[in-house]
């Protein structure tokens, strides 16, 4: 075995092993299940580490297999994989903490974290996935998986939300089934490519790829929760919050976006996608959505909810940003995959402790929730000043890029567009803050529970704060070579010929 | 002077470092007691610049942000200058002010990062990092608003958060135009040309609404006497002078002739002179009253600025006479709010005499008395205001001495207002209020007299003729007050009726207020700490409006997320498809 292939399954295996010896483990070996859980996260992350340092030095990384005549799996990592995997393999450490804590003392603890892992092995398989067909496997298991965690709690209200999530995501799936056929069939096998893999068939069926595009945004766009297509995300507010971690930040929403990403400058092309003319009507769906997702977050008085709304119209500034056409503008957008996917974990963590700790469930119930849990607050503070775009947080950072791409592409709307969700971000996000930390508290919480030391159990505490950290400095030391938008500046400068 | 590079470099580090490390340092309890005595001493870095360093010295930080840079220019050091003045003096003043209120650890963190934001705006070198400081100065302003929880604090405060939240977004997307129009975001590099007509617009209205340029101002009045008095002090000196230097550093002043822009400068300037002359008048709140005067002698600045715009050629000598005037107003500005506190709280005669000559003298300066830093300003912004064009010599002839009569009325109503001893005031303690206070007066007394070429102003002042000159309006506004107290008195009316705090703001501003705030927010819990404001019926009307509109969106989204029309959809698709491929 070479080291790159090496590599590769290591990043798919740290988890899909644990995740299955951790099925067939007795609910009360709660130490080896934590244990597993946690060395899996940590092996992960030092995989991914090599294979970073392994791009960044020009090293080739691929693994392939025929599975059947015409069909191959293939791994591989270019710099958007990389991207991509980092962020989620990063995140699922702290999710995978934050998990623990968060599901100490509740049952079918090793149903629940076998899923988990598998559902994040599925979403490494989408970002190392090097062809279509890879790609189609695992956002196929991604789906299956995580069913189960989003109807965890088998109440009524989350089998109902369950059944919606199955509908739209299933739905999803045939569709980028049948997309991802009729594509290969015009153009035969794709492999992700830099700057397109369609080749000549771009010439010769214009209005068929034309099409294609539409039905696979059709597909993608569940996941990513473009609007008409978002029905299930709000629903799926009814999982634990370390679900809605992963669903929200770290790779449901994520592997929508992710493959749009894909589609737009690895299986179009960016210029193809130009020249086919399907990225004005992509970039106006974005538009809506953002403003749409903001608009109806603001009338959502279940935190999670206001939440969900606000995922919605967030992740939707990835695909604005892939959608226009210029580097400024997809620098923004592929860096606000990242920035995005901290920010919202951070801002749900923080929503799963007021649950766990004060049984704060609905805004009108956050009242001087700064004095009693001060530094969860002050991470959902930093969170959801980074969605507004406040700097020098993360989420400036991207719409700084965002605008002036736009702005450079001569598509002066998208300023409009940005400028009205800062504003509704602003007002349905200062609200929370003015009175969590201005208020006076109530006299009680609707369910306290007492955590002796800190303001709760220190594995619900820490993520959050990590994660708040890391939107703070993201912002802050954007123009460092170890920030995420350094990584982004080395992706959008390769899908942009010279 | 300072003149080793390594030393300025590093203050011009500690200036916006310093209060940062300040405020974090708060949220260490053991350490609080400390952090809120040496508190006031954040802002010195600041002053040592201003006063020391030569203009010129450039840090650059690639790997901060998206590549700060610092540096310290004439006008940078001018600002430097007052604002650390105000914001020695307002924390200073604010940690006794604030002695046993619950929040006051907040109410520092939040002035603290204000200043850090202030300061930062102040040396910035490059437009991301302009705009951070100037957001986060926005914000935590806004933080010091809402101190108070009664109702009419909520109101401006959401106000007040809402018009920096447009004003921001406006700025940025400014600033956005520039940085690709100029494809630089260096501000050095920004002048000579180059900027759109849309940016050079965005930028006038986003710094207009810190500045509180005419139509943009109603939320000033509310705001300002809304914080407790320290940080209505920083908020009327120093906070909307950074809409102003927004503008010195980002309009085209002094590149271009730009008709259209001193045009409209100088109709929002003039208009807000005589309108905050008017308003501020009738107005039953010292603080009011202080914060339309405000609005008056920005509007005065903004003209100045405005000749700028049409004169690019005479900027140069312009833009010393505006720091001058702005100096002058910063400081005279926030000892006038500091000294709201001891003067309705004299007791004795030594206090209460100590108490009015506080009072009367910065509110003589602002007033242009001869020998006064407003004379000064004002000669020095005059002498520029006939170089004008044909059309508005008149209009500026006529309006600047009703603002002066105005800003003379609105001092004596000030100093009527709470001219001690006050029988009716509640007996507050003034302990520790002093101290910063009359350490303020004292740099109204001094402030300006530093800047380059002001006492050749004052040298120019004192000819008999236009020692009348700087008198008669003050004698007029002299008159126009005794008239007015007499009227009141007579009449027993309340001009402040006529009108409201916020003017053209009460009908705008409610609008707003119901959109910022809480929709669906259930029946006010018992205690009753939830929104139970006196709306008025359009706010009502609103309201629900707003709501309804909430609602029926999400009974649309219901309804299309129903499978029958999903079926339906999928039908069509299908048909469409299956058309398509077997044509």
């Amino acid at each position: 075995m070479t080291s790159s292939t090496f590599v590769l399954l290591g990043i798919l295996l740290s988890s899909f092993i644990t995740g299955s010896v951790i099925f067939f483990l007795r609910e009360d070996q709660h130490r080896l299940r934590t244990g597993l859980n946690l060395a899996g996260a940590v092996l992960k992350i030092l995989f991914v580490v090599v294979l970073l340092r392994g791009v960044l030095a020009g090293q080739t990384f691929d693994l392939s297999f025929t599975m059947a005549p015409g069909v191959v799996v293939a791994l591989g990592a270019d710099a958007n994989s990389v991207l991509f995997v980092s962020l989620s393999s990063v995140l699922w450490f702290f999710t995978t903490l934050y998990a623990v804590g968060y599901l100490e003392d509740s049952p079918r603890r090793s149903r629940f974290f076998g899923f988990f892992s598998l559902c994040v092995t599925s979403t490494v398989g989408i970002a190392l996935a090097a062809n279509l067909v890879t790609f189609l496997i695992f956002y196929e298991l991604l789906t299956i998986s995580t069913f189960p965690l989003v109807v965890h709690r088998g109440t009524r209200k989350a089998l109902a939300a369950g059944r919606v999530y199955l509908a739209y995501t299933v739905g999803g799936g045939t569709l980028l089934l049948f997309a991802v056929a009729w594509l290969q069939s015009i153009s035969g096998p794709i492999t992700f490519t830099e700057r397109g893999a369609l080749g000549e068939s771009v010439a010769s069926h214009p209005t068929q790829l034309t099409l294609i595009f539409f039905v696979f945004i059709a597909a993608l766009g569940v996941k990513s929760a473009l609007v008409p297509l978002h029905g299930w995300l709000p629903r799926a507010m009814v999982a634990p919050a370390p679900v809605s971690a992963l669903l929200h930040a770290v790779a449901v929403v994520k592997a929508g976006a992710f493959g749009i990403v894909r589609l737009v400058y690895d299986v179009y092309g960016i210029e193809t996608a130009e020249q086919l003319g399907v990225l004005r009507p992509l970039a106006v769906l974005a538009g809506f959505t953002i403003v749409y997702g903001s608009v109806r977050a603001l009338f959502q008085d279940d935190l999670k909810k206001r939440l969900a709304f606000s995922t919605v119209s967030q992740v939707s500034y990835i695909t604005l940003g892939t959608a226009i056409f210029g580097p400024v503008a997809t620098l923004g957008g592929i860096v606000h995959l990242v920035h995005q996917g901290i920010m919202k974990i951070t801002l749900f963590f923080a929503a799963g402790n007021y649950a766990e700790t004060l049984g704060i469930h609905r805004v009108s119930e956050m009242n001087g929730v700064g004095r009693r849990m001060p530094w969860t607050t002050a991470a959902f503070t930093v969170g959801a000043l980074g969605m507004i775009g406040i700097p020098p947080l993360a989420g400036f950072v991207s719409k700084l890029y965002l605008k002036q791409g736009a702005i450079a592409a001569g598509q002066s709307w998208v300023v409009l567009v940005l400028a009205a969700s800062s504003l509704l971000n602003a007002a349905y996000f200062l609200p929370i803050l003015y009175r969590s930390w201005f208020l006076p508290a109530p006299e009680a919480w609707p369910n306290a529970r007492d955590f002796g030391r800190f303001e709760t159990h220190w594995m619900l505490l820490l993520p959050p704060l990590f994660t708040a950290a890391a939107v703070v400095l993201a912002g802050v030391f954007a123009d460092s070579n170890l920030s995420p938008l350094a990584w982004a500046r080395i992706i959008a400068g390769r899908e942009y010929g010279p | 002077m300072i003149s080793n590079p390594q030393t300025v470099s590093s203050l011009l580090v500690a200036v916006v470092v310093l209060p940062l490390v300040a405020a974090a340092a708060l949220a260490a309890p053991r350490v609080r007691p400390a952090v809120l005595v040496l508190a006031p001493f954040s802002a010195l870095p600041a002053l040592a610049l201003a006063l020391f360093a030569p203009s010129g010295s450039v840090v650059e930080i690639p790997w901060l942000f998206k590549h700060t840079i610092l540096l310290l220019d004439d006008t940078g050091r001018v600002f430097l200058g007052f604002t650390g003045v105000l914001y020695v003096a307002a924390a200073w003043y604010a940690r006794n002010y604030l002695r046993g209120d619950p929040v006051i650890v907040r109410f520092f963190i939040f002035l603290l990062l204000a200043m850090a934001g202030n300061f930062g705006l102040i040396v910035a070198g490059d437009i991301p990092t302009f705009f951070a400081a100037f957001a986060v100065m926005g914000l935590c302003s806004a933080g010091l608003v809402s101190h108070r929880i009664d109702d009419e604090t909520r109101r401006a405060s959401r106000l007040y958060l809402a018009l920096t939240m447009i004003g921001e977004v406006v700025v940025l997307t400014g600033l956005s135009l520039l940085i690709v129009d100029n494809e630089t975001t260096v501000i050095a590099e920004l002048h000579g040309g180059g900027s759109s007509p849309i940016a050079t617009l965005l930028v006038l209205v986003g710094f207009g609404i810190k500045a509180g340029a005419l139509t943009l101002h109603f939320w000033l009045p509310l705001a300002h006497p809304a914080a407790p008095i320290p940080a209505s002090a920083v908020l009327s000196g120093t906070m909307i002078k950074a809409g102003l230097l927004g503008w010195i550093r980002f309009l085209p002043l002094g590149d271009s002739a730009e008709p259209a822009l001193g045009v409209a400068l100088i109709a929002a300037g003039l208009g807000a002179a005589l309108l905050g002359a008017i308003a501020g008048v009738v107005q039953a709140n010292p603080k009011t009253v202080l914060a339309y005067s405000s609005v008056c002698q920005m509007g005065i600045i903004m003209t100045g600025l405005g000749i700028g715009a049409i004169r690019p050629d005479a900027w140069p000598e312009i833009l010393p006479a505006v720091l001058i005037y702005t100096t002058h107003h910063a400081l005279a500005k926030g000892a006038l709010f500091l000294g709201i506190g001891p003067a309705s709280g004299a007791v004795g005669r030594r206090e209460v005499l100590i108490a009015r000559l506080g009072m009367v003298f910065p509110a003589l300066a602002l007033a242009g008395a001869p020998l006064t830093s407003g004379a000064v300003a004002k000669t020095a912004l005059k002498s520029h205001l006939v170089s004008l064009p044909e059309g508005w010599a008149w209009a500026v002839g006529l309006l600047v001495p009703i603002a002066a009569i105005g800003t003379t009325a609105m001092m004596i109503r000030v100093l009527t207002l709470v001219w001690p001893p006050r029988p009716d005031a509640e007996k507050h303690s003034t302990d520790g209020l002093w101290a910063p206070w009359l350490a303020l007066v004292g740099a109204v007394a001094v402030g300006v007299w530093m800047l380059p070429g002001s006492l050749d102003w004052l040298l120019m002042k004192l000819s008999p003729g236009k020692i009348w000159l700087a008198l008669w309006p003050l004698l007029a506004g002299g008159a126009l007050a005794a008239a007015g107290n007499r009227i009141r008195r007579l009449w027993t009316v309340d001009p402040s009726r006529w009108i409201p705090p916020g003017d053209i703001g009460v009908l705008v501003g409610g609008f707003m207020a119901r959109v910022v705030r809480d929709h669906r927010s259930p029946s006010p819990p018992e205690g009753g700490h939830e929104y139970c404001d006196e709306s008025t019926e359009v706010e009502t009307a609103l309201d629900s409006a707003v709501d309804r509109f909430g609602r029926g969106l999400g009974r649309l989204e219901e309804s299309l997320a129903s499978w029958s029309t999903a079926g339906v959809a999928l039908g069509v698709a299908l048909g469409l498809l299956g058309w398509y491929l077997i044509r």
